[in-house]
């Protein structure tokens, strides 16, 4: 519970007293927002958004933030797996239908970039749009020899985001790659994420702050982080920059990398999140995206309330 | 009677080593059991690691012993995703289940008993029929859908009740509907035969050729005895209903031990359900003893047959 | 003292069979079931043909066609019968998929427990002594934990999947089995015709196998119809809580599961038609498992 602080720096609070209550299941924070229990409530997705929507008295707030979701392929420097081939990641990047994804689980407020990097960033190459065509994908997939799909293993996720690998899930069982679901709880998660213990599929988002060229070190350049593998064409280039004075030149140079990363369809990019959150009729200023780019109600002592 | 109680007592220590024994061999047994013991999303030094620190390379029987030892203390591992004690952890969610299963446990008694009664007072009549179309529901239709089936009606259709959470009696009323309802047709069943074996007892008969009037019989002499059974039943079923009580936890986002079952399923908690299934069975077979040692004390001639 | 405390710490369907006769004896024994046998075959015939009467893929959906309401609702249309799930999926191509995951898994984990369990029973009452008493402690120990328990207990260990659900139902359901083949076959022991046979010098495990495991092939028989209800409606839990069989297959449990999100928003035909089939199901199970035991063995009503 926060209390309101008088003399804060900014101005007064309007509101003296905050209360934060942790409820873990999302349909019973829309029924608790929906009685009046409470006042905002974060993230709320699908479904029960749109009821949100339909509801008099509520309304939904999306915020995008800087956090791009993705699908990573860490079996793709293995010579025997299938998504060594190009040709695969690229049909599996057609088989997604990233609209129908997005109206349906973020009411369509998510940004489909088709780019790791978020939008945001400064360096950030916008990639052509990504496309859906579940028969071209087929067509991909027939001529890499896998005519009939394949068994793809495990897809990894953040437990939160199993809505999201649902529906991958389900547009690429489509195109025949059937692979089995395997939520993890979010520390598990990204230990295992950075421990590079995983295998097959990988989906997985980063809000992590800064420009194209931490992006990429972390994610896509040798000894990154998050990096399973490497490409040596783009370590090369991505030494290049870094020790580049020249801005212009540098920003061409991470271009070249960005529109590598999007051709070889290293990664696959799934949207970069709209987290939605609701307000109750008693609020008149919600906070909810007072600051672009952050997915919380903030700043606190902007808070208002329309009636006690 | 110390000799029975005693020889209660190590039938139930028996039981329990049998129970840990199962649940221990289970665990090593198949596949690699460093898998569970560890984190998910552990790397290759993560398992060796657990390997050490749980001695799994060490004889069987050795890694049994030291399992009892942490058992007997009270130490069933850490949550990987709460990161307290799974003791603790289960100890501050018990009273929620003990909660909800005493409600369910009342709603199956006042209806289990009375419509049993009365089933076994009418034999053949309707309320028998009813009865028995009562018992086959409750055995037929699981306590999940039943759960929501209540949902839909009284918390989407009619919004009268909260569909989730807990902490006012309202929360309460639909869970512990959704639980009672298997053992209300239970109790139903038990107290009908119960009743019908009680009422054809020389006891009653003897009641009724001494002109007392039926209700008299009913009521005071027939209800008491057969009654006997029911409530043993109820105290047993108290226990299994704090134990199946998973599905209708999970349902109605109850915070009780049944849902941190299912936490533990879902976020691959190994010591989490390890904990519950042990405490689980730990309970029933204490229960058992408990009650048929009352049971002993209560009633001489048990005591006799043993 | 046994006998009580058996009858007071076993699950409740045990306690009530030592004690009462048929709960069905309205039903004359000539009556046949017919519904029950009606819309169970109905079940088998979908489950069989599910391929060729399933008007879509019951494991891809198209996500643009999701929470379709059923056909008749305002909104629904005769392409999606029954209406969508939250990815499209057919809710009728589902159900009769799942109506096959529901009667294999329950035919088999029936068959699994029964056979174990038979076994198990015929040699521990036969032979007595040792074997008898572990069998029986081991047989009363699982008998304490309660089904569910047990069986998620197995299943966070070994992981979910079809073939591992049907183990896991078998390892926990044995013993209800083996508790009541073991009471037959002691009574069995003192027949003349058994005690002709050791007269006669046959071997053990001739005796068992020649002479007593006929005989307790009915109530084997009659306990798996009663069992199928119930293992369908654990095999039904399990999936639900996501530890059964495993998605994107169209379990009814897991359907209840998946369809529990829409409860909220009043998309009903996601939880009350599969749970409606559960029911069905089961029902019809237990109805005609009452009347086979009635009707094969007099002598079974003790069950």
């Amino acid at each position: 519970m926060l209390e309101a602080f008088d003399q804060y720096w900014r101005k007064t609070p309007n509101v003296k007293r905050l209360v934060f209550r942790v409820i873990p299941d999302e349909a019973t924070r829309l029924a608790a927002l929906k009685r009046g229990e409470v006042d905002i409530v974060y993230s709320i997705r699908g479904e029960l958004a749109e009821e949100l929507q339909r509801t008099k008295g509520l309304s939904l707030k999306p915020a995008v933030i800087q956090a791009p979701f993705w699908l990573y392929f860490p079996d793709q420097w293995d010579a025997k797996s299938p998504w060594h081939d190009e040709r695969v990641r690229r049909a599996a990047a057609l088989a997604i239908d990233y609209d129908t994804i997005n109206q349906a689980l973020t009411l369509g407020y998510s940004k489909i970039t088709g780019s790791i990097v978020p939008y945001t960033f400064d360096y950030y190459w916008q990639p052509p749009a990504p496309k859906y065509d579940p028969a071209k994908a087929k067509q991909l997939l027939a001529a890499a020899g896998y005519p009939n799909g394949f068994d793809a293993g495990e897809y990894y996720c953040d437990a939160s985001y199993s809505n999201l690998a649902e529906a991958v899930l389900n547009n690429l069982e489509e195109i025949g790659i059937r692979a089995k679901l395997r939520p993890l709880e979010r520390a598990a998660f990204f230990k295992g994420y950075l421990e590079k213990s995983f295998k097959n599929l990988i989906q997985a988002g980063s809000g992590a702050f800064g420009n194209a060229a931490t992006r990429l070190e972390a994610f896509v350049v040798k000894g990154g982080a998050y990096s399973y593998g490497s490409y040596p064409d783009i370590d090369a280039l991505f030494a290049q920059q870094a020790a580049e004075l020249d801005h212009a030149r540098r920003e061409a140079t991470l271009h070249k990398i960005q529109q590598l990363v999007n051709e070889r369809a290293i990664y696959v990019h799934l949207w970069q999140l709209a987290f939605l959150n609701g307000a109750g009729p008693r609020v008149k200023e919600s906070g909810l995206g007072l600051i672009p780019s952050y997915a919380y109600s903030a700043p606190y002592e902007d808070l208002t309330l329309a009636r006690p | 009677m110390t000799r029975f109680i005693a020889r209660r007592i190590g039938y139930s220590l028996v039981s329990l080593f049998l129970l840990s024994l199962t649940i221990f061999l289970f665990v090593r047994v198949t596949g690699d059991p460093a898998v569970l013991l560890v984190e998910p999303g552990a790397s290759q030094a993560d398992l060796d690691a657990i390997r050490e620190q749980f001695g799994l390379d060490q004889p069987i029987w050795v890694q049994y012993v030291s399992f009892i030892a942490s058992l007997a203390h009270g130490d069933f591992g850490q949550s990987f995703y709460y990161r307290t004690p799974v003791f603790e952890l289960y100890l501050t969610r018990l009273p929620n289940s003990l909660m909800l299963a005493l409600a369910a446990m009342a709603f199956s008694l006042l209806i289990g008993i009375p419509s049993g009664i009365l089933a076994a007072v009418r034999v053949g009549g309707f309320w028998d029929k009813a009865g028995k179309i009562f018992a086959l529901l409750g055995l037929s239709v699981p306590s999940f859908w039943i759960g929501l089936v209540l949902i839909l009606f009284f918390s989407v259709y009619l919004q009268w009740l909260p569909s989730s959470g807990s902490g006012t009696p309202l929360h309460l009323l639909m869970p512990a509907f959704a639980l009672g309802w298997y053992f209300a047709a239970a109790h139903m069943r038990l107290t009908r035969s119960s009743m019908l074996e009680v009422l054809g007892s020389e006891y009653i008969k003897l009641a009724r050729l001494k002109g007392l009037p039926e209700a008299l019989v009913i009521g005071k002499h027939a209800f008491k005895n057969a009654l006997i059974p029911v409530l043993t039943l109820a105290g047993i079923n108290l226990v299994i209903m704090i134990n199946v009580a998973v599905v209708v936890e999970t349902v109605f986002a109850w915070p009780g031990i049944g849902r941190l079952l299912y936490e533990g399923i879902t976020f691959r908690d190994f010591p989490v359900v390890q904990g519950v299934v042990i405490m689980g069975g730990t309970m029933i077979v204490v229960v058992n003893l408990v009650i048929d040692v009352l049971y002993a004390v209560i009633d001489p001639r048990i005591r006799l047959e043993a | 003292m046994t006998m009580r405390s058996e009858a007071v710490s076993s699950e409740v369907i045990t306690a009530q069979a030592i004690r009462e006769p048929s709960r069905f004896e309205f039903m004359r024994l000539a009556d046949f079931p017919l519904v029950p046998v009606l819309i169970l075959v109905g079940f088998a015939v979908i489950a069989i043909f599910a391929s060729v009467l399933a008007p879509h893929d019951p494991e891809v959906g198209k996500l643009v066609a999701r929470f379709r309401p059923p056909a008749w609702q305002h909104g629904g249309s005769m392409e999606y019968l029954l209406g969508t799930d939250h990815l499209g999926r057919d809710v009728l191509s589902r159900l009769m998929f799942g109506a096959r995951i529901s009667l294999v898994v329950g035919f088999t984990a029936v068959i699994v427990a029964g056979a174990i369990g038979t076994v198990l029973g015929i040699v521990s009452g036969y032979l007595g002594g040792w074997v008898d008493q572990v069998i029986m402690r081991i047989t009363d120990t699982w008998l304490a934990l309660p089904a569910l328990t047990f069986a998620i207990f197995l299943a966070a260990i070994v992981g979910p999947s079809e073939m591992n659900i049907v183990i896991i139902l078998g390892a926990v359901y044995w013993t209800r089995y083996a508790r009541v083949i073991r009471g037959e076959v002691l009574s069995l022991k003192e027949r003349e015709f058994v005690r002709l046979a050791i007269v006669a010098g046959l071997s053990k495990s001739k005796i068992m196998t020649r002479h007593i495991l006929p005989n307790v092939i009915n109530s084997a028989i009659v306990l798996g119809t009663l069992m199928l209800g119930v293992v369908i409606v654990t095999e039904a839990a399990l999936s639900f809580l996501g530890i059964g069989v495993p998605p994107p297959k169209p379990a009814w449990g897991l359907m209840l599961s998946d369809g529990k999100r829409g409860l909220m928003v009043g998309y009903w035909w996601l939880t009350v038609l599969p749970g409606s089939c559960i029911v069905l199901m089961v029902l019809s199970a237990n109805l005609l498992g009452d009347w086979l035991r009635v009707k094969l063995d007099p002598q079974l009503r003790q069950l």
